[in-house]
C-alpha cells in the first residue's frame, strides 16, 4: 500500500512542471525592511545623475521580482547579471547591504575586498540610454559598472578606465575565470566550475551533468549566445561562448534537452538536439546552495 | 609569367566591378514597400493582441522561422526546424492558430523581413513600445555582405514630435514618417 503511494507520488511529483528557485521568504522581508529604512529621497552626494526614487524603486523590484532582472539590450552585463540574478534568489540581503552602502558611501565591503568607484562611474550611472528597461533601473546601472570596474579579467586588458559608450564593449564583458572569482567574492561560497573560454570539457555527458548537479546546486552556464538564438545570416559566426543564464531545470524527451533557465529578465524554455546543445556550452559552474 | 598575372588581376578587378556599390536601405525603402508594410504591422498587432509573439526567419533561404512566444514571466522558442511534435504545449494552448502564424510568416517572408517583435523604449523616462521590423541592410546581395540589419521602428504611443525625434536621433534612429523611424544596427533583434 505504501510503496504504491509512494510511486504515485514519484509519478506526480514526474508530471508536475519544474518551479523556478523560491527565495527564503524571512530573507527577502528582511531585505525589503533594509530597502525602507534605507530609501532617502535626498540625492546621494557619490551619484549625481542617479535618481533615488527610480534607484529604490528598482531595488525593490529585483529583491519582489529576481526573475525580472534585465541587463538591457546591447550591453556585456550578462554574467553580472546572472550573478546578481543568484544572489536575489539566495542572498537578498547582502545584496541589499551592499546596494545602500555604495549609494550612501561610494564603497561597500564584501568577503574578501572593498567594492569602489571611480569619479567617471559616478557621473556615468543614472544616464545610460536605448537599452530597454535598464534605462530606469538607475540601481542596476550602479551596481554593474560597479562591479565591472571592480572586477578584471584578460578581456578588459586593453579598455581598463571606463568611457560613456564601454558597457557596449570588452570594458564590461566576463570571461569564465572572471565570472567564478566574482560568484566567490560575492558569495563567500565554494565555488565549482568545468570548462574554459575557448572549449567546453571533452569528456563530460553535459546533460547528465547538469541534471544530477542541479538536484543539489545551482547551475549557471556559459554558452554561445549566437547558437541559442541561432541565425545563418550571415557566414562568419564565431564559435565562442558570450552569454552566462542560471540553469533553473533540465530534461530530455523525444531526443531533445529541455532547457529552462534565466535569462534576460525572463525564465525562458527551449528544446535543442543533443549536438546543438554540446555546441553550445563551453562552460558549467555550480554552487551549493539546496 | 607576368602576363598571366596581369590577366589574373584583370579578370579580378573586372569580377569585382561587376558586383553592386554597397547602398544601404534608407527611407526610400521604406516609402516603396509603404502599404505591405502597413498591412504586416496591422496584422501583426491584430495577433499581438491575442497572444505576445515575435517572429522572424533563422536562415538565409526563408525556409525556418523562430518564434517567439511571451506569457507574464516565460517565454517560449520554438523553431519550425524541428519536429512540430516539439512544440510546447502552452504554445499550441495560446490563442493563436497556425494558420495565422503561417500567414504573419508568409508576408513577412515577401517583404524579406527577418525578424519582427516589440522592444520596450524609454524616451525622458516615458515608456513607449515600438515594432520593430528587421532586413538586411544593404540593397542588393553581394558576396561579402557586412553584419548590419536595417530596423525600422513603429512608435505605438504618439509623443510630441519636439520631444521624441532628437531623443531618438541621440538613440541612431532618423525619423522617416509620423512615428516611424529607421536605424542600422548590429542586431536584428
Amino acid at each position: 500500500m505504501y510503496t504504491r503511494i509512494l510511486l504515485l507520488c514519484c509519478f506526480f511529483s514526474l508530471c508536475a512542471e519544474a518551479q523556478p528557485p523560491a527565495q527564503d521568504p524571512e530573507a527577502k522581508q528582511r531585505a525589503l525592511l533594509r530597502i525602507d529604512q534605507a530609501r532617502s529621497a535626498r540625492k546621494s552626494e557619490y551619484w549625481p545623475n542617479i535618481d533615488p526614487a527610480l534607484f529604490f524603486r528598482n531595488l525593490r523590484n529585483n529583491v519582489e521580482n529576481p526573475l525580472y532582472l534585465n541587463q538591457g539590450k546591447p550591453t556585456y552585463f550578462c554574467g553580472y547579471a546572472a550573478l546578481t540574478h543568484f544572489l536575489l534568489l539566495y542572498d537578498p540581503e547582502s545584496y541589499v547591504a551592499w546596494m545602500t552602502d555604495l549609494y550612501a558611501t561610494g564603497a561597500a565591503q564584501v568577503t574578501d575586498r572593498t567594492l569602489v568607484s571611480s569619479e567617471r562611474i559616478h557621473e556615468a550611472a543614472g544616464t545610460l540610454y536605448n537599452k530597454g528597461v535598464m534605462d530606469i533601473n538607475h540601481a542596476d546601472q550602479m551596481w554593474f559598472m560597479v562591479l565591472s570596474e571592480n572586477y578584471k579579467g584578460y578581456l578588459n586588458l586593453r579598455d581598463k578606465s571606463f568611457d560613456p559608450g564601454d558597457e557596449n564593449t570588452f570594458w564590461a564583458a566576463t570571461n569564465f575565470r572572471k565570472f567564478n572569482r566574482m560568484l566567490r567574492s560575492l558569495t563567500g561560497l565554494e565555488v565549482h566550475a568545468r570548462g574554459a573560454d575557448l572549449m567546453g570539457p571533452v569528456f563530460l555527458n553535459y546533460y547528465r551533468f547538469c541534471r544530477e548537479k542541479n538536484e543539489e546546486y545551482t547551475v549557471m552556464l556559459y554558452l554561445n549566445n549566437k547558437a541559442l538564438y541561432p541565425n545563418k545570416f550571415f557566414r562568419f559566426i564565431l564559435p565562442t561562448p558570450t552569454h552566462f543564464v542560471v540553469l533553473y531545470h533540465i530534461d530530455r524527451a523525444d531526443g531533445y534537452n529541455i532547457l529552462d533557465y534565466w535569462d534576460y529578465g525572463l525564465r525562458t524554455k527551449m528544446k535543442l538536439r543533443k549536438r546543438k546543445f554540446r555546441k553550445l556550452i563551453y562552460g558549467i559552474t555550480y554552487i551549493k546552495t539546496k | 609569367m607576368n602576363k598571366s598575372l596581369v590577366i589574373f588581376l584583370l579578370s579580378g578587378i573586372l569580377l569585382t566591378s561587376c558586383f553592386p556599390a554597397k547602398i544601404r536601405k534608407s527611407e526610400d525603402y521604406y516609402f516603396e514597400n509603404k502599404p505591405a508594410l502597413e498591412t504586416l504591422l496591422k496584422d501583426y498587432e491584430a495577433l499581438y493582441r491575442k497572444q505576445p509573439f515575435a517572429i522572424g526567419f533563422s536562415d538565409k533561404r526563408f525556409s525556418y522561422y523562430t518564434i517567439i512566444m511571451y506569457t507574464d514571466s516565460v517565454r517560449y522558442l520554438f523553431n519550425t526546424r524541428m519536429n512540430r511534435k516539439l512544440v510546447f504545449d502552452e504554445m499550441k494552448q495560446s490563442s493563436l492558430t497556425v494558420e495565422e502564424l503561417t500567414g504573419i510568416a508568409q508576408q513577412i517572408k515577401e517583404l524579406k523581413c527577418l525578424w519582427i517583435g516589440k522592444n520596450e523604449l524609454y524616451i525622458d523616462g516615458r515608456k513607449t513600445m515600438a515594432t520593430n521590423l528587421s532586413f538586411k541592410s544593404q540593397l542588393f546581395n553581394r558576396p561579402f555582405e557586412e553584419n548590419k540589419y536595417y530596423i525600422l521602428s513603429f512608435l505605438e504611443t504618439r509623443m510630441s514630435k519636439a520631444t521624441t525625434t532628437p531623443k531618438l536621433r541621440k538613440y541612431g534612429y532618423h525619423e522617416i514618417g509620423r512615428n516611424v523611424y529607421f536605424t542600422i544596427s548590429n542586431r536584428f533583434r
